[in-house]
């Protein structure tokens, strides 16, 4: 008859966590604000553009179904 | 794709059946410039005999059908047609709006294609993205509300 395992106990019974992801450096997160700020910045004329069209100009937001799944402007 | 022709056919058989719904969803926020995509036109209604009675004309007219996805957990109402590729949802209750009277008289008039319809205001739409609180619902918050803001400074 085959010996039971002994159980663990101690440290190695205790949950495993994730290591702690490093900080970004400050020029990378001065990229990533940078990255953002122009994120925003294109955003806020996407919407500029939009509200100078009038709305028969606004209609192009319709998906159509694609036969295999997804869907297409 | 144009939304232009299919909403404004969905627009008259809506006025020839006397069926009052407003639009909501990231249809009626791209009407208000609001840079989202949908595939389907999203509607308010009253869920009266009368009114599913109408809806009924309406799916007629278009030669679409009606189907409800989820009976009975759900009272959406979605209108079908697979050869010009038209999805319209009716909803009786959806997230964050108190009343079809209040949205009704909260919305605001706009004409597509000579048919004029009764568009949900973007305060609305954007309520009820955030009650509803879907992953997709929650993607366009952000753009919604910067619409919002835009829309105010003009």
């Amino acid at each position: 008859m085959p010996r039971r395992q002994p159980q663990p106990t101690g440290r190695s019974q205790r949950k495993k966590t994730r290591p702690a992801v490093a900080a970004a450096s400050p020029s990378r997160r001065k990229q990533l604000a940078a990255l953002a700020a122009e994120s925003d910045r294109q955003l806020e004329e996407l919407i500029a553009r939009r509200l100078a069209l009038p709305l028969d100009k606004r209609m192009n937001f319709l998906r159509r179904r694609l036969p295999g799944g997804g869907s297409c402007l | 794709m144009n939304a232009a022709p299919l909403l404004s056919s969905l627009l008259a058989a809506l006025a020839e059946a006397r069926l009052e719904a407003v639009l909501i969803g990231n249809a009626a926020a791209a009407l208000h410039g609001a840079p989202v995509t949908t595939i389907d036109f999203d509607f308010m209604f009253r869920d009266t005999p009368t009114n599913l009675r109408k809806l009924k004309a309406v799916a007629q007219a278009l030669r679409s059908v009606v189907l409800r996805p989820y009976y009975p957990v759900s009272k959406l109402y979605r209108m079908v047609n697979d050869d010009t590729g038209l999805q319209a949802d009716f909803m009786p209750v959806i997230h964050g709006v108190r009343s079809f009277e209040g949205l009704k008289r909260r919305a605001t008039t706009a004409v597509v294609g000579g048919q004029s319809v009764l568009v949900a205001t973007l305060e609305d739409i954007l309520k009820s993205k955030k009650a509803a609180g879907r992953e997709r619902d929650q993607a366009v918050i952000p753009i919604l509300e910067q619409t919002l803001r835009a829309t105010r400074t003009r």
